[in-house]
């Protein structure tokens, strides 16, 4: 797959063109980045002072700020292009790696949207600081392999959920970051193609041979499960069978890299209320067999309009590389296709106990 | 507003901010030390009170920094000090220090533990009844003050300056108190050093003339430890945390320890050696370099002193440097690593794997060597020295990820005043039998004053806890209960232990928030100061309050140690006419005393290049900056200094003698830096040495006799030693060949990661995680015993008792060797009968009955700890009752020939306790501890006997409160100090 071009121009409240390097120096815009990911951590009162600067809204609240990024949408790259949905792993390695390669000690969080942001603010004003001009060239294909790898992959994704999820605060702040992304990947995106990069105009290695949903069906008849129950935090034959033979695909589900939607708890507390379901608060692992133990092809044909719900609004996102775009919108619309064909089939994966106690 | 207004708005602001000197974001990025407190917000930080939840109740803090006094780290404190109540609420780290950088090991957060430990010792206390009786009464400061200021006064006037001795255990400051007694004109300074690090600097020293390494682990390419110093030991915090960041970056890890320690279990490589042979594995991978030309030779050329061993092991070969390198090819040949198989139990091919790993280093080996083998063994001083060879020959000395000579790494600001050389030699901190042991003998003191060589009047002990510290406490007790032999004790102390119960007065100094010091220690290639200060006292002074007295803002009547000092040198002195009092003469109003305010304002003020700038940046005295900000950074980057070129300036009608060294009459410039090096010497024209020929330049070099890296020592060929002038592999006496069958290996030595000492024992968090220390026991060792399980009572006997301890089978030690840590068993004795107040530590201190028959002792545990009622709620939640047992006890005293150190190994006898046997048992026999000293004393070869110039000791060698060059001549037998008793026919 080659890709490259962009498609569409930009949107949002600050609209207008994508600006020429002209008008703001580069440095200057490494402290707009600072400041956008010194605002993802978490709230302390100097945060007014940059948010008024930007002139968002009034907050954060301490309690906006935990409903959003510790309770539904994690703000680390592992979370979204790991294959286990999760903190840690492969993922976030090859983030660190990242730091590594650049000779910069990587911190405590290498995936971290605050820590990612403030290394592509360095990465600007090394560029930017650089006379070398040799050495200037090759700081501007690593901030360049910075967004390409390691942020467009999934940010925007991400911060489109943010902005259905989140208050005024933080949806504007989310506006404002994807706009100065975009400016960013449109200058990513300008830099002349040798055949060093030609190589790397295939898709970001996070994306690159992620393996599909498994088929829960498949799963089954080839034994992959072999656990006895649901999961062993205690949880014991509260789900019944959807869980105990789709385990695997119940994780790939919540793993938005292998889905292509993310799914968060406010999502699956929605689907309970709109399924008229009890809820069960804990991970959403947890939720969701909960869901599934009560209703099961009610709670697949849910998630099925969620995922093309989200298939939708991938397409909508302009801005970014189009191959990124439609990775996410293939993946959300295969999901929704076999989620659909699992509730079809529902009654015969249903074959433990349904206690809805 | 366009993306491109909001951009500049911000950057506009941000300039601002740094213009005024402010940080700008709160925490971006992560890059940086992003979850402190902005600086700026240290008067007027805003936390919610973790207390109230789930209520969002808001606290405020005023931050002030102090320097933790747990271990020697020295790391950076940061107390938060509650607005509203003036008390510490908490302790975190301080980002601003260069060393520690924020962060802390458990001990940190726990000094708030000691500050409000409930058994904490408030007000002076003074014995009444018998010594060791246990009963004490209040006293004022000005009792105790006076009485010892007259003992003092008068030993001196009546010519008894070796009957005052000041003892100490942790320092914590550098050389105030040094200098204080150098001053009063005595020879008194006493140290813990010689069972702590003693034989790791001595392996140091004899290479470069200065004692410490500073490895520069967060760039090396190869990190070597002979220790676990990632979870304890000296520095080991800022230590741990760059050998991480060397690890992130590459590096490979080795670590030799005979236990599965945490650190081994980080280790690229882990050796499990037999203990003591460490020596011979590093002497095989000198081999193994040296046969391969894997080492670095312009670097050896250049800076060892090769040519001064060619003339004197080959006088009749040419003197060229490919002439030394086939000699040294010689040198080490027989040291295969078959050979280093054989004595260390470590297979060849591994050894192999080790030596190679070192050859990939180039100059990025960081090694470290502190305590450990080098603290464990006879000759352990040569596992130091075998160890920096391996640097020596890799030309890893002071290159970035290399191991620096400490001195370069440290700053010790100049004084307001310094002191005088004292005239006198005491002799029984260093005997004659021990001209080179780098640090006073002091463990042997109760043998020496046993023996009649003299007596002390008048013993200040301070941070020092002797009886359950050292080897052979008993005979420490058996000398501190007897008023002929200490006619006076004062124990200095915030917190009791076991020595304060034998002392007449026990008076209570602060911990790390409550006292001043300065201190820097070696931590990466750079030099910073570290400040200590009273919190409370500076945070009332930020309030615009005077504070003259630290008494008026520490808890009771717990004093600052420095004014202390201060006035009891003025109450020995009063009118000045002892020449005592001025060294703590204001010089601001001449006649008065000195503050502590003074002393450091001078100090910061005149001795730290740059603070006075830096200060004066933000509106700041360099004082008030200290105060506020806790450290300073002198300097980054040091870098090789003996490679630096001597300045013109220093070189006046200079003269070059045949070994290269350059001497001139220009007098040596003033530095603000005084960390202690070796004094150089003279040519026979009077000019000093002041560096050496390389190349037909003249460099710095070492603080050597010759000036460059001594591999063979002059020093040990002349004065006895002859055999050891080379870095050697002498076979410890816990070497197979010094064992019975039946014998096993006790190592004694190591720490628990969250205890120090005797010092942590009132911390309750750390009490709760670590409170025992069983005995490691191989399962194969176990089986042997007769299937011994964990928790089974076990019988260790030494040489001169036993102990009785609990069993912990573990895969984790090696077959053949039993380690128990040596930072528990701590004990107190019954409180007598009517007292009122507790005498002793109930969180952590057992209950237990003494009991003595002659020279046999015995100590029994009547009752563990248990949970009791205090002001403090957690002490009612104690679950543990066990707290270990004290080994030390039964430990006789091991005193290495060279280095003085004590060779803490014990070869012993492990079994299933003996019916009657009860936990923490412990007997011992005095008789047979002090003929195992004399034993011991054979081992040395005396200065009357060896001195090639008839001195007591090399004057080059380091040495705490350096006497007059006069003080260094032997008296003729029969005169002077009395000479010790010859002892061959023992």
């Amino acid at each position: 797959m080659v890709n490259g071009a962009r498609n569409g121009g930009p949107e949002g409240p600050h609209g207008g063109e994508v600006a020429a390097s002209g008008s703001v120096a580069s440095s200057e815009r490494a402290d707009l980045f600072r400041a956008l990911g010194a605002l993802s951590e978490e709230p302390r009162p100097e945060h007014r002072r940059l948010a008024d600067l930007l002139k968002l809204p009034e907050g954060p609240e301490a309690a906006d700020f935990t409903d959003l990024f510790l309770m539904n949408l994690y703000p680390y790259a592992s979370v979204h292009l790991g294959l286990e949905g999760m903190l840690g792993g492969e993922a976030r390695d090859r983030v660190a790696g990242f730091w590594q390669a650049l000779g910069i000690l990587p911190p405590k969080d290498p995936d971290h949207l605050g820590s990612l942001l403030g290394l592509l603010a360095e990465l600007v004003e090394r560029e930017e600081g650089e006379d070398e001009p040799a050495a200037r060239v090759l700081l501007g294909r690593a901030r360049s392999a910075l967004m390409r790898e390691h942020l467009e992959p999934w940010v925007p994704a991400f911060l489109g959920r943010v902005r259905e999820l989140a208050g005024p605060y933080y949806t504007a702040w989310a506006d404002l970051l994807l706009e100065a992304l975009r400016e960013e990947a449109a200058h990513a995106a300008s830099l002349p193609v040798d055949a060093e990069r030609a190589l790397q105009l295939e898709l970001p290695l996070h994306l690159r041979a992620v393996p599909p949903l498994p088929d829960p069906r498949e799963e089954n008849a080839a034994g992959e499960v072999t656990e006895s129950g649901p999961s062993n935090d205690g949880e014991v034959a509260m789900a019944g069978g959807a869980a105990s033979t789709g385990e695997a695909f119940l994780k790939a589900l919540l793993a938005p890299v292998r889905s292509g939607i993310i799914v968060t708890r406010a999502d699956l507390a929605r689907a309970g209320r709109e399924l008229n379901l009890g809820t069960r608060m804990g991970e959403r692992l947890y939720i969701l067999k909960a869901l599934l133990g009560q209703e099961p092809s009610a709670t697949l044909s849910w998630l099925a309009d969620e995922a093309r719900r989200q298939a939708a609004g991938h397409d909508k996102q302009r801005g970014f590389d189009e191959g990124v775009t439609a990775f996410w919108s293939e993946r959300a619309t295969a999901t929704a296709r076999l989620l659909d064909e699992l509730a079809s089939v529902e009654v015969g994966m249903n074959n433990g106990e349904t206690d809805h106690g | 507003m366009s993306l491109n207004d909001l951009t500049k708005r911000v950057s506009a602001a941000r300039k601002e901010a740094e213009e005024r000197g402010e940080t700008f974001y709160p925490g971006a990025s992560r890059i940086h030390l992003a979850s402190f407190p902005p600086k700026e917000r240290w008067n007027d930080w805003v936390e919610l009170d973790s207390k109230a939840w789930p209520k969002r109740v808001e606290k405020r803090y005023m931050l002030v920094p102090t320097t933790c006094f747990n271990c020697e780290s020295a790391c950076g404190l940061l107390a938060y000090v509650d607005k509203d109540t003036l008390q510490v609420r908490k302790f975190e780290g301080n980002p601003e220090h260069p060393g520690s950088r924020g962060r802390n090991c458990a001990k940190g957060p726990a000094t708030l533990n000691q500050v409000t430990d409930p058994d904490r010792i408030l007000h002076p206390l003074k014995r009444v009844g018998e010594r060791g009786e246990g009963k004490w009464e209040r006293c004022s400061w000005d009792e105790a003050l006076d009485q010892l200021a007259e003992r003092i006064r008068n030993a001196i006037n009546e010519d008894r300056h070796g009957e005052i001795m000041y003892h100490v255990g942790r320092p914590g400051e550098d050389g105030f108190t040094e200098r204080m007694i150098a001053h009063w004109g005595i020879d008194g300074h006493n140290s813990h050093t010689n069972i702590c690090s003693s034989g790791a600097r001595t392996g140091y020293h004899f290479w470069m003339g200065i004692d410490r390494p500073s490895p520069d682990h967060a760039n090396a390419k190869v990190i070597l430890l002979v220790s676990s110093h990632l979870e304890s030991g000296h520095y080991f915090n800022p230590h741990a945390q760059r050998i991480i960041e060397g690890k992130k970056n590459g590096a490979k890890l080795i670590v030799l320890d005979t236990r599965l320690s945490n650190t081994a279990t980080h280790a690229d490589l882990w050796l499990s050696p037999h203990p003591g042979s460490e020596a011979a594995i590093f002497l095989a991978v000198a081999n193994h370099l040296i046969q391969h030309d894997l080492y670095d030779r312009d670097f050896v050329r250049k800076w060892w002193n090769w040519e001064e061993y060619l003339g004197h092991a080959h006088p009749d070969r040419p003197a060229t440097f490919e002439e030394f390198e086939r000699a040294l090819k010689g040198v080490y040949e027989e040291y295969t690593f078959d050979f280093a198989a054989a004595e260390s139990g470590v297979d060849a091919g591994t050894l192999q794997e080790l030596a190679e790993m070192v050859a990939t280093s180039g100059t990025q080996l960081a090694t470290h060597n502190w305590r450990s083998a080098a603290a464990g063994n006879l000759g352990g001083w040569q596992v130091s020295r075998s160890l920096f060879l391996l640097n020596a020959l890799m030309g890893s000395i002071a290159t970035p990820g290399g191991t620096f000579p400490n001195a370069w790494n440290k700053f010790v600001p100049r004084p307001i005043h310094l002191p005088n050389h004292p005239r006198v030699w005491n002799e029984l901190s260093w005997p004659q039998e021990f001209p080179l042991s780098l640090m006073e003998m002091s463990f042997l003191l109760p043998h020496l004053v046993k023996e009649g060589r003299g007596k002390i009047d008048t013993y200040i002990s301070r941070v020092y806890n002797p009886v359950w510290t050292n080897p052979d406490g008993f005979t420490w007790i058996e000398l501190l209960n007897d008023p002929e032999k200490i006619g006076f004790h004062v124990a200095l102390t915030p917190t009791w232990n076991e020595s304060a119960f034998f002392a007449d007065y026990i008076l209570p100094m602060g911990h790390s928030s409550e006292r001043h010091d300065t201190i820097s220690y070696e931590q990466y290639d750079g030099q910073f100061v570290s400040f200590r200060q009273p919190v409370l006292r500076a945070a009332r002074q930020r309030l615009g309050e005077a504070i003259t007295d630290t008494r008026e803002t520490n808890p009771g009547e717990v004093w600052e140690e420095n004014e202390f000092w201060i006035d009891l040198t003025w109450r020995v002195d009063p009118d000045g006419s002892m020449g005592i009092r001025s060294f703590f003469e204001s010089k601001k109003n001449p006649g008065e005393k000195i503050t502590v305010d003074e002393y450091y304002g001078w100090m910061f003020e005149n001795s730290l290049p740059g603070l006075p700038e830096r200060a004066a940046a933000e509106g700041l005295s360099p004082l008030e900056y200290m105060r506020r900000y806790g450290a300073y950074e002198v300097r980054k980057k040091v870098g090789q200094v003996f490679a630096q070129e001597v300045p013109a300036a220093e070189l006046d009608d200079v003269h070059v003698d045949g070994m290269g060294r350059v001497f001139t009459r220009a007098p040596k410039p003033a530095d603000s830096n005084v960390v202690p090096f070796p004094p150089m010497g003279a040519d026979s024209e009077g000019r000093r040495q002041v560096g050496i020929q390389v190349d037909g330049k003249t460099m710095k070099g070492f603080p050597t006799p010759s000036g460059r890296l001594e591999f063979w020592s002059r020093t040990l060929h002349e004065w006895g030693w002859p055999e050891l002038a080379l870095p050697t592999y002498i076979k410890s006496h816990v070497h197979r060949q010094n064992m019975d069958k039946d014998q096993m290996v006790l190592i004694s030595t190591f720490r628990l990661p969250v205890q120090i000492h005797t010092r942590s024992l009132n911390a309750k968090w750390l009490d709760e995680i670590a409170h025992t220390n069983p005995l490691w026991i191989h399962p194969d060792d176990a089986a042997r015993m007769g299937g011994v399980r964990t928790g089974d009572l076990v019988r260790v006997e030494t040489e001169i008792g036993y102990f009785v301890v609990k069993a912990w089978v573990t895969q984790g030690i090696r077959p053949g060797v039993v380690a128990c840590s040596h930072h528990m068993g701590r004990w107190k004795l019954q409180d007598p009968a009517g007292a009122t107040e507790v005498v002793g530590q109930r969180i952590g201190m057992a209950t237990v009955e003494l009991d003595q028959e002659g020279t046999e002792w015995g100590l029994k545990r009547k009752k563990g700890v248990e949970a009791f009622h205090s002001a403090d709620p957690d002490t009612r939640r104690i679950w543990w009752t066990d707290v270990g047992v004290h080994q030390n006890l039964t430990h006789a005293v091991h005193p290495d020939p060279i280095s003085g150190m004590h060779c803490w190994h014990q070869a012993v006898r492990v079994t299933r306790a003996q019916p009657g046997d009860a936990y923490g048992d412990i007997f011992v026999d005095t008789a047979r501890s002090h003929h195992v000293y004399r034993e011991w004393l054979k081992k040395t070869r005396a200065a009357l006997q060896v001195s090639p110039d008839g001195t007591r000791r090399p004057y080059w060698l380091l040495r705490p409160v350096r006497p007059e060059k006069e003080a260094y001549v032997l008296p003729m037998r029969g005169e002077g100090a009395p000479a010790p008793e010859p002892v061959a026919g023992d």
